[in-house]
């Protein structure tokens, strides 16, 4: 029964899966994110012998850019576009939960970023190891944290689309992945601002995603490993939250109609 | 039938010449006009532009945590500004950028060594010593920084005791060069802090293992020993005679030493009469 | 096997409220054939999504009888739409799937089902070229994978040509023979005469009339589309 459950949830995840690779926007966008990160090695030859640094940094932070358009564009959509298309009366007509649907729907993005991410992520390691004949261990340690970003983004941008319409879904989503990077800025702002706005700014510090949390980037340019106590707890906070994401979600998505 | 249809199939041939005649004579104005036309964008605009690096704090900001690919964005317009020439010459905004590039990139080495040597040139040496600082705090392993900040004062501020200092600093750091301290010692030689640098000198002498360097330093230990004992001497002068020697012959005139000592190094004492000092001098 | 007791449902709109359903009951009995009528807009298609849980009622209770009864509905809905980047075949494989068919039983069931809606040359074609008769014809290829006790169908004749409906008489008739339960609304009342067990006609959010369409017509000459439209003048 239980097998039953979750094999609904994957026949659901690779049809979404196979419906955003098959279009054709995706391709173009791994070439475009490839066509990047391979410029980082222009960059890098006008960088005073820092090619390694520039090449790392660019790469890593282009493909960020990448997986969030990816997110913004095709996570906000998917399941407006099922309503829109009509799509869903096919799937929901048949021995398939509203949650079933959903967190198909959920894991067939996740599926379709990660598989992006390690596209990219294999040019990009490529792209170091010739470069400096190194296999840069941070710099994958980075691209799976990256990958983790993108999937609580994915939640998040999923929840908000379940009761707004997908632009303004992706972008408020856009807004909280701001938020979320500014958060080391907006701790600190906190701390030396009058009680009032301390007590705001720290409501948003704590309450909203901590993406900085999965920004592994700038350690890579110096090969730095994260701590184990931070590889842990991010990975605690960012189960907790995808979590927490999806069951708001779902409660959202149960009282929809169609 | 439609009649447009009809049209374009009937002079179907035709239209086609008539539109490639257009696009052919429009192809040859475009071409004339790019070989003999004046430029229309002024070219004093294309010329020059400084850069306007945000401030660190600023820049931390608006990195949204990709601190480390801004601090390289930031790296390569430095060095486009600084390869690409300063019509007016003064490369006003490059402390600001070493600085925006050391508070993004806090750890970023080459940019510390890069702003020692290329910021005192251009008239900032201020500036290079703040940078230097900055950078010591931030990366207190790398000996690079002490090294380069005390060339700065040797070089630009003449202030051989700050230039002992950070050579001192520079020779416990892992990897420095073996002549560090010899080099720190040669600083304190230059000024009145001649027993700081004897010890230096002693210290190499007894523990380099670079035969070249344990000569000269035990060279410029005897050297300066036999400074001390000049300088002892001229004292007991001063204290029997109540006057300055008048010259290092004077003290062998009245039996306060035997001979003048010749140093190993082969220098002459420099004495001046007036002081009362013994100089290193060449 | 399909009992539907006082259901109500209001639409909230810009413009006002929408009282689509009023206390509808209706009970399909085990081996009928259903028609469902009603002039379009008058909630036969709420009704037909309420069931299959696209909405919800305000009021009311559905109740289906038999075994995994989820299990054994087909369902095809109105102007029904397919995924852009799947195949014919690849659509029927999906919907199987979602009923946990086995992979081979599905591999052997979608040419005969694609046999029986006529659609066997298509079998390798992208949805989104179908016309709108074929892809009538997926959708209850759709419904009938999973070998359903009950159809529910929602204006299955629609779009169809005179061709295509009188396969579809065929296989409706076929499958009752087969002692499947067929409830199917329609707004096109020429062939339902001849198909239909029993009839119940929609309308103001009401069953006004329910019964064997010849037992309604028995006592008079008209056909059924003139007894329609003198039911719904006369409950107006």
């Amino acid at each position: 029964m239980i097998k039953k459950y979750f094999k609904t949830i994957g026949v659901i995840a690779l049809n979404t899966f196979r419906e955003t690779i098959r279009d054709r926007i995706l391709y173009s966008l791994i070439g475009f994110a490839a066509l990047v990160i391979a410029a980082g090695l222009l960059a890098g030859s006008v960088s005073l012998g820092q090619d390694l640094r520039v090449i790392e940094s660019f790469g890593l932070t282009a493909m960020l850019i990448f997986l969030l358009i990816i997110t913004l564009f095709v996570g906000t959509q998917v399941v407006w576009r099922e309503v829109e298309r009509k799509t869903i009366y096919l799937t929901l007509t048949k021995p398939v939960t509203r949650d079933q649907f959903y967190l198909g729907k959920y894991f067939g993005i996740c599926l379709t970023t990660a598989t992006s991410a390690l596209i990219m992520g294999a040019m990009f390691l490529l792209e170091i190891y010739f470069k400096a004949h190194i296999f840069s261990v941070p710099a994958l340690f980075s691209i799976i944290w990256m990958i983790f970003e993108v999937w609580l983004l994915t939640a998040l941008g999923l929840m908000l689309s379940t009761f707004t319409a997908p632009l303004s879904s992706a972008i408020y989503t856009f807004c909280l992945a701001l938020i979320g990077h500014a958060s080391t800025s907006i701790w600190q702002i906190a701390q030396k601002s009058p009680a009032a706005l301390k007590y705001i700014l720290d409501v948003i510090y704590y309450l909203f995603p901590n993406l900085e949390k999965f920004n592994l980037r700038n350690e890579v340019v110096y090969a730095i490993n994260p701590p184990f106590s931070q590889v842990w707890t991010t990975v605690v906070y960012f189960i907790g939250y995808t979590a927490l994401l999806l069951v708001l979600g779902l409660m959202a998505f149960r009282s929809d109609e169609f | 039938m439609n009649s447009k249809k009809d049209f374009l199939t009937s002079y179907g041939a035709l239209t086609a010449i008539f539109l490639l005649a257009i696009i052919f004579l429009g192809q040859l104005n475009y071409d004339a006009w790019n070989a003999f036309a004046a430029p229309t964008i002024p070219t004093s605009l294309n010329n020059y532009i400084e850069p306007q690096p945000l401030s660190g704090n600023t820049a931390k900001i608006a990195a949204l945590g990709e601190n480390e690919f801004l601090a390289n964005i930031y790296w390569l317009e430095l060095i486009q500004y600084y390869g690409g020439g300063d019509p007016s010459g003064k490369y006003r905004k490059l402390p600001d950028l070493y600085n925006t590039i050391t508070d993004l990139s806090p750890k970023f080495l080459t940019a510390y060594q890069n702003g020692l040597l290329v910021l005192p040139g251009e008239g900032f040496v201020d500036q290079a010593i703040a940078l230097g600082k900055k950078g010591e705090e931030n990366l207190p392993n790398s000996w690079e920084i002490p090294y380069y900040l005390g060339l700065d004062y040797h070089i630009y501020k003449k202030d051989y005791v700050a230039a002992a200092e950070e050579f001192t600093k520079a020779s416990k750091l892992p990897g420095a060069p073996a002549n560090t301290a010899y080099f720190a010692a040669l600083y304190y030689s230059q000024t009145d802090q001649r027993k700081i640098s004897y010890d230096l000198f002693l210290n190499i002498a007894q523990t380099s293992t670079d035969p070249y360097l344990k000569d000269r330093a035990q060279k410029y230990a005897d050297h300066l020993a036999i400074t001390f004992s000049l300088q002892d001497a001229i004292t007991a002068f001063q204290n029997k005679y109540h006057r300055n020697p008048n010259s290092l012959q004077d003290l062998v005139d009245k039996k306060i030493i035997n001979n003048i000592p010749v140093s190993p190094l082969g220098f002459p004492f420099n004495y001046d009469s007036k002081s009362g000092q013994i100089s290193e001098g060449k | 096997m399909l009992k539907i007791k006082s259901l109500s449902k209001t639409f909230y709109q810009t413009k006002g409220e929408k009282n689509v359903l009023k206390n509808l009951s209706l009970e399909v009995k085990k081996g009928q054939v259903f028609g469902f009528l009603g002039l379009n807009g008058e909630g036969k298609t709420t009704t037909v999504k309420i069931i299959a849980g696209l909405l919800f009622a305000d009021k009311g209770k559905i109740t289906i009888t038999g075994d995994n009864s989820r299990e054994k509905i087909g369902f095809m809905s109105e102007n029904p739409h397919f995924y852009d980047h799947l195949k014919v075949n690849e659509t029927l494989s999906y919907v199987g799937e979602l009923f946990g068919i086995e992979k081979e039983k599905i591999n052997i069931k979608i040419p005969e089902l694609l046999k029986l809606v006529g659609l066997e040359k298509s079998a390798e074609t992208p949805t989104k070229k179908l016309s709108k008769g074929m892809r009538q014809r997926l959708s209850f290829a759709t419904a009938l994978i999973n070998d359903p006790e009950l159809l529910i169908l929602d204006e299955p004749l629609d779009g169809l040509d005179p061709l295509g409906r009188l396969d579809f008489k065929k296989a409706i008739l076929a499958l009752k023979k087969q002692g499947k339960t067929i409830f199917f609304s329609t707004h096109i009342l020429a062939d339902v005469e001849e198909i239909c067990d029993e009839v119940a006609i929609l309308h103001n959010g009401k069953i006004i009339e329910q019964g064997n369409p010849k037992k309604l017509l028995g006592r008079s000459k008209k056909t059924l589309e003139e007894f329609f439209v003198e039911k719904v003048t006369q409950n107006d």
